[in-house]
């Protein structure tokens, strides 16, 4: 079975005021090209299909379009919810998505009721994709209801996930391919900066540990940045993002996987680049040489400028903006401001230490001990007045 | 602060009294419910608890109140550090409101303050923020999330005088004047009395009075010497007087006792007759005893003749008795008979007994089997009845199973195909489609063919124009030329001279030629100029003809292209449905393809769709047949087995029938022998009566023989006993006699008349023992004063002392002791006074050095004084605080965005675009969500400074109310994970909004649901 992993489309997605559709366009008409040519039977994505719980209609239109391509087309997929999705939506569309050979799972679910999709080829053979979708702790749990305890509810999303991929792969056999799909932190990736803050981190890292060793291959959605997730018991990547969604990923290489599996053997794994989309860049460069190489530099994707500067400009940004329109982002960079001798007092300082700090700032001399404990005094009587 | 149960009734939309809402167990949660259900109306109940007033309250509190209620009351608990506290207000229509505010002790309310004014003091007190501060930092309202950042500079220098509780360096300052006030009075105070009170004290005056002591102290030790010689003499005298008084005293006693010599005598005589009647009275009493006891011996022999003739009757009694008894023993033997035949039935009660049981537990066993065998015999009806019911249903189910058409070879034939008509489906339609595709890139060549048509012929007709043009322009041209020959023909026309040499031949002038008349040349040169011109135009019109040209050909080539590529996919995709077609046609085969349907998939398809059907009804037909079968073999199992059971059942009823006779024949044969003895129903209880009687008859006749005998003894008892007693009462009454003779003779011989004279007199014992004692101590008494007497004038030898002589030394002696005592007054003074003087010197020392310790705490409080006043410190401090709350919250305003950072100058935010060159916009130009952004780092900063400044408020809940309805998808994701930051540190944050993306990101959500009767509130944790 030839399988293609790709994930974190984030279709619809405006940064710094960019629409970055056209770009993603580009790169499913390759893709697309690429399934086709290359007669894969399944692709797996691996969640955050768009940028927004709302994306913008034409965002719809072009994944759907590209659901409808390869599906007549004789692809199968199956879709699992990220953290930018909304599970709801996806659910929506996933059910009229059926027709074209697409199974979208929204929400945890039960091996027996949809959380375990089984997959057929055209030569035959058989695979079974255990499928979890992004869910935050407490959803997880309650959706999965294994124990029907309520303080299972309290527990870690790593205990959680744990639970309901042990729960899923129950469900692998000799006889199938055998794959995972997640969108989740996995402890030890390394992260672009550009994912939501908000689900990285302690609370929502998997251990490699929850993945099973019984799976041909495990397609992880979350990270941008593509990569091999060597302390995973089963072959596991990341996908990553085919766009470099932000500087912090500028100069990455961005790729899906094909992957070449059978039953009862271990999986041959490639990457293959994607093609289209435009590069970042982060340049350093005064204004004479953005004049000079501003025709070169028009060509060369998004770019971050910083501009060397000896005072503020109110016209630098649209200077800059007007040679090279493919800026996105000016920042300029003025001399070092010589810092101010005053030593100031740390942040939370204790009244005295501010009091002594004033005292040298206006004063310019400590106060005398005596001074300092009649303060102390004052300050003592008034809380405990304040407190009665 | 931090709210922990909310309950409202009749307070704006929420008419109804709601169920507490539960808040204690949230942290981030999101307050969502439709425009208008009152999701503000909850932070408004929280302000109006603690405050009595909110935000968009215009005209007084009665607006609060909801339309169609008289009445309304908010309740709140809440905790501030480790304690609870409970919150209540009341009001209604046209009066004010009520306030109570109670600590909660272990469940238990103890009441903290009653009454609107107290209640108000106190919250300010607990949670330390006003109003203005409240509604800043801890519930931001809506339309009021901005007002911090946007709000005036003075506005705002108080929130953050509130905010880090600069009250009490206020009221430290006010402290510190209060006490430098009072220590420059005591400062003051002590100068004056140093100078003034302590000026005159000097060591010389000391000296002086100790001098004096020393000649005081001399005088006085002589002064004592000479009063204890006196002393002592006095003394000596003084215990001479007290003799002389003694001896006076004792003459006056001995002059008393004499006079009672005579009475002392008279006693003695009493005493002695008293002696004398002793021996007479034993006498007198013992005649007295001997009478007594006649009388009681006479008495007794009294009482033994009536007992004699009573015991005598009981005699005869028993005699009577014991002869009844005789004649009643007569009736025994007939008894003891008929005892033995009742004896000799008792073997045959026991099998009596056991055989009616037998019988009786044979007959229960029979009517038992009886009714099982009645009840297996109806299961039997039943299940033969089902058995035949089933037996019908098999023969219907296979009659119709015979008559269903199912071909099992066409079906494997059309499932194999399935998956081929699904691809040659799919395949067509591709075809279809490419085709309709390479059509429309054939039309689209056609058109662009024309196209390029189109502007080759224009192309042409410029070509032509331009030749025309450029011909033109020659012609103006060489026009151009004539005419600027002739001015130069009629300018040298004008130079020539007859004679002189032609400036053009050299050849002499021999003829003038006539003047030459030449059109102007400024009109030749504007037609060169046109011509040119127009030439120029036509060339680039005829260049940009051509490039169209060009590009048009082009695009006819691109179209052509495409139009051959389309085709060929055409072509491709027709030879993949053909090659498809012809596999299926294969698969199939002819018998297959006889559905109905334009092409082979579809009828294809349609037949596997109806030989499904086929097959569903066929084994389902087959399943139903299968299953009625089993069923019917389950009842014949079931009919043989009750069958079976209900024979068993009936043969055992028959043999317990058996049993049941034969336990009866025995039991009437031992009836039999019974009735031959008795008719009692009891033989058993017959007999014990018999027997009882017996023994009642023998027990009595023992009983009256005993009696007799006993009575007998006891008569012959009695009369011995008479007649002793008669004896012994005769020699009493003669021993009585005689006592009395001989007491009377001795009375006479001692001296008495008669037994009355020798009582009166008797003395009693201690009457007479307390006259010896008086008459003993009267001659003691007297002899001892007789004794002293002499004693006392041999001692004295005539030397008396008299009274007064004795009182003129005592006078002397007191005065000498008064002038010693004022002596010592005097030294006592004089010390008192050096001791005095000693002090002041000390108490000057002293104060001096209070003085130097005053000053020093003068200056000090002084300092402070001015040192926090609220244009130094705490302007110093507001300043410090203000850089590191725009520091701060530019850092947090950074990672929110991304992009922005905050800057304060001159009394105003400003914001810097860093994406745009550090742009700085001022913060009434920023967009709603970098105004919200803006805020919300302000606001998060705000609270995180007020968490770290010492002893400031503890603001550890945070409400937001914005819609949110404005934001951009960019913004509002931004937005919304800034939001799903925020519950670091245990903070709660409640958020208003109606936006379900919103929502639907936050852990629990509040939701206020809109009804007819009222607004309602529930909780959902996700």
């Amino acid at each position: 079975m030839r399988i293609v992993h790709t994930s974190d489309w984030h279709a619809g997605r405006v940064w710094k005021r960019i629409d970055r559709l056209p770009e993603l366009a580009d790169v499913l008409e390759h893709l697309g090209d690429f399934l086709e040519s290359q007669r894969i039977d399944l692709l797996l994505m691996s969640g955050d299909v768009f940028d927004s719980g709302a994306p913008h209609p034409t965002a719809e239109r072009l994944v759907f379009g590209f659901l409808k391509r390869i599906g007549r087309a004789g692809v199968q997929s199956v879709v699992i919810a990220g953290n930018h999705d909304s599970p709801a939506r996806l659910q929506a569309w996933g059910t009229l998505a059926e027709l074209v050979g697409v199974q979208a799972v929204a929400f945890p679910r039960r091996r027996q009721d949809g959380g375990l999709i089984e997959v057929g080829s055209r030569s035959g053979e058989r695979a079974r994709v255990a499928a979890v979708p992004f869910a935050a702790p407490r959803r997880l749990i309650s959706a999965l209801d294994l124990s029907g305890e309520e303080t299972r509810a309290k527990q870690k999303y790593d205990q959680g996930m744990r639970e309901i991929i042990a729960h899923l792969v129950g469900g692998f056999e000799a006889e199938t391919i055998n794959l995972v799909m997640a969108h989740t932190h996995l402890q030890g990736a390394i992260v672009s900066g550009s994912e939501r803050q908000v689900h990285l981190g302690e609370e929502w890292a998997t251990t490699p540990q929850a993945l099973p060793s019984t799976a041909h291959y495990i397609a992880l959605g979350h990270i941008h940045r593509p990569q091999r997730m060597e302390s995973a018991p089963a072959p596991a990547h990341y996908a990553g993002s085919p766009l470099q969604l932000d500087f912090g990923e500028a100069g990455e290489a961005k790729s899906f996987l094909l992957i070449d599996a059978r039953a009862r053997q271990p999986a041959h794994i490639e990457r293959v680049p994607y093609q289209g989309g435009l590069p970042l860049r982060s340049l350093r460069k005064n204004l004479d040489e953005l004049e000079r190489e501003a025709p070169r530099l028009s060509t060369q994707g998004w770019l971050r400028v910083t501009v060397p500067m000896s005072g503020a400009d109110p016209d630098l940004n649209s200077r800059v903006r007007r040679l090279v329109p493919n800026v996105v982002s000016v920042q300029i960079e003025l001399p070092e401001r010589a810092e101010e001798d005053r030593s100031r007092p740390p942040p939370g300082s204790q009244p005295r230490d501010l009091y002594l700090a004033y005292c040298r700032e206006r004063h310019h001399a400590p106060p005398e001990k005596e001074l300092a404990e009649t303060f102390d005094r004052l300050l003592e009587e008034a809380e405990r007045d304040n407190a009665t | 602060m931090r709210p922990l149960r909310l309950t409202v009734e009749g307070f704006t939309c929420f008419k109804e009294r709601q169920a507490p809402l539960d808040l204690s167990g949230l942290e981030l949660f999101a307050i969502a419910g439709p425009t208008g259900a009152g999701k503000s109306s909850l932070l408004d109940a929280i302000i109006f608890a603690l405050y009595g007033r909110v935000p968009r309250m215009r005209r007084g509190y009665s607006e609060l109140i909801s339309l169609g209620r008289d009445r309304m009351s908010v309740l709140l608990d809440f905790r501030v550090g480790q304690r609870e506290f409970r919150i209540t207000r009341t009001g209604r229509r046209a009066r004010s409101t009520e306030a109570q505010l109670d600590e909660l002790v272990d469940g238990q309310e103890r009441s903290i303050a009653g009454g609107v004014q107290s209640v108000d003091n106190e919250v300010l007190r607990l949670l330390g923020l006003r109003y203005e501060a409240f509604t800043q930092a801890v519930v931001l309202p809506q339309g009021d999330f901005a007002r911090f950042l946007k709000s005036q500079p003075r506005e705002r220098r108080e929130i953050l005088r509130d905010l880090l509780r600069f009250q009490v360096y206020e009221r430290m300052r006010k402290n510190a004047a209060d006490c430098s006030r009072s220590l420059e009075l005591k400062l003051s105070g002590v100068r004056e009395r140093l100078r003034e009170d302590y000026g005159e004290v000097s060591p010389q005056q000391i000296e002086e009075l100790e001098r004096r002591l020393l000649t005081l102290d001399k005088r006085n030790h002589r002064a004592s010497e000479e009063l204890a010689s006196l002393q002592s003499k006095v003394e000596e005298r003084r215990a001479r007087y007290q003799r002389t008084r003694e001896l006076v005293e004792k003459r006056i006693q001995l002059v008393r006792l004499r006079k009672r010599q005579s009475q002392i005598e008279t006693i003695e005589e009493k005493l002695a007759a008293a002696r004398r009647v002793a021996p007479l009275l034993p006498l007198m009493e013992g005649a007295a005893a001997a009478e007594r006891r006649s009388e009681d011996d006479g008495q007794r022999a009294l009482a033994a003749s009536h007992a004699l003739r009573k015991v005598r009757a009981d005699h005869e009694d028993a005699c009577r008795r014991l002869e009844d008894a005789r004649r009643q023993g007569e009736e025994l033997p007939q008894l003891e008979r008929r005892i033995r035949a009742l004896d000799e039935l008792k073997g045959l009660f026991a099998p009596r007994e056991s055989a009616a049981r037998r019988r009786d537990q044979a007959r229960a066993r029979q009517r038992e089997l009886a009714g099982n065998a009645q009840g297996a015999e109806d299961e039997e009806k039943k299940a033969r009845q089902r058995v035949e019911l089933l037996a019908r249903d098999v023969h219907a189910a296979s009659q119709k199973l015979a008559g269903l058409q199912y071909d099992r070879e066409l079906d494997r034939r059309l499932d194999a195909a399935r998956d081929a008509a699904s691809l040659l489906a799919a395949h067509r339609e591709a075809a279809v489609d490419a085709l309709a595709e390479a059509k429309e890139a054939e039309g689209r060549v056609s058109g662009q063919r024309r196209v390029v048509s189109g502007k080759k012929t224009g192309v042409e007709k410029i070509r032509k124009l331009l030749h025309r043009l450029t011909r033109a322009r020659q012609k103006v041209e060489d026009e151009r030329r004539k005419a600027e020959e002739e001015h130069a023909a009629a300018h040298l026309r004008g130079a020539l001279e007859r004679g002189k040499k032609c400036p053009v031949c050299e050849q002499p002038v021999t003829k003038l030629p006539p003047a030459i008349q030449v059109a102007l040349l400024d009109v030749t040169a504007a037609r060169l100029e046109k011509a040119r011109c127009d030439e120029d135009r036509a060339r680039s019109e005829m260049a940009r003809e051509g490039e169209a040209e060009a590009h048009a050909q082009a695009v006819f080539k691109m179209a052509q292209d495409e139009a051959e590529k389309a085709e060929r996919k055409a072509a491709t995709y027709q030879e993949t449905v053909e090659r498809l077609e012809r596999q299926l046609r294969e698969i199939v085969g002819e018998q297959a393809d006889d559905g109905r349907g334009a092409t082979l998939e579809v009828r294809i398809l349609s037949a596997i769709h109806r030989v499904a059907r086929e097959r569903e009804a066929y084994e389902q037909a087959a399943g139903r047949q299968d299953e009625l079968e089993r069923k019917l073999l389950e009842s014949q199992g079931v009919l043989d087995k009750w069958s079976q059971s209900s024979q068993g059942l009936r043969q055992q009823a028959g043999e317990a029938q058996a049993s049941v006779q034969e336990a009866e024949d025995e039991l009437a044969r031992l009836e039999g022998a019974i009735a031959r003895v008795t008719r009692d129903p009891d033989p058993v209880k017959e007999r014990d009566r018999l027997a009882a009687r017996k023994e009642k008859i023998e027990a009595s006749r023992v009983k009256a023989e005993e009696a007799e005998r006993r009575t007998a003894a006891e008569f012959s008892a009695a009369s011995k006993a008479q007649e002793e007693a008669e004896r012994t009462a005769q020699e009493s009454a003669r021993r009585a006699l005689e006592a009395r003779t001989q007491a009377r003779e001795t009375i006479k011989n001692a001296g008495f008349e008669e037994e009355g004279a020798v009582r009166e007199a008797v003395l009693a014992g201690e009457e007479m023992s307390l006259m010896e004692n008086e008459i003993a101590s009267y001659r003691q008494e007297r002899h001892a004063a007789e004794q002293r007497e002499a004693e006392l004038e041999s001692e004295l030898a005539g030397e008396e002392v008299s009274e007064q002589s004795q009182g003129q030394a005592e006078e002397e002696l007191a005065l000498r002791r008064r002038d010693y005592e004022d002596g010592l007054k005097k030294k006592a003074e004089l010390e008192q006074e050096v001791k005095e003087l000693r002090r002041r010197g000390e108490r000057a020392a002293q104060l001096s050095t209070q003085q130097a310790v005053l000053e020093q705490e003068f200056s000090n409080y002084h300092r402070l004084a001015n040192d926090l006043r609220s244009e130094n410190f705490q302007a110093y401090l507001l300043e410090e605080a203000f850089r590191e709350l725009v520091a701060g919250a530019s850092v947090r305003l950074a990672e929110l965005s991304g992009r922005y950072t905050l800057e304060y100058k001159q009394d105003a935010f400003l914001v810097l675009d860093q994406d745009n060159a550090g742009e700085r916009r001022s913060a009434d130009t920023l967009s709603g969500g970098e105004t919200f952004l803006a805020s919300l780092a302000l606001a998060l900063e705000l609270s995180e400074q007020v968490q770290r400044a010492a002893g400031a408020v503890n603001l550890d809940s945070l409400f937001i109310d914005e819609g949110f309805g404005t934001l951009d998808p960019e913004t509002l994701d931004t937005v919304a994970s800034a939001i799903e930051s925020l519950h670091v540190g245990g903070r709660m944050v409640g958020i208003i909004t109606h936006i379900p993306e919103l929502t639907q990101r936050l852990p629990a959500c509040v939701w206020v649901e809109k009804h007819a009767e009222g607004s309602r509130v529930r909780q959902e944790v996700f």
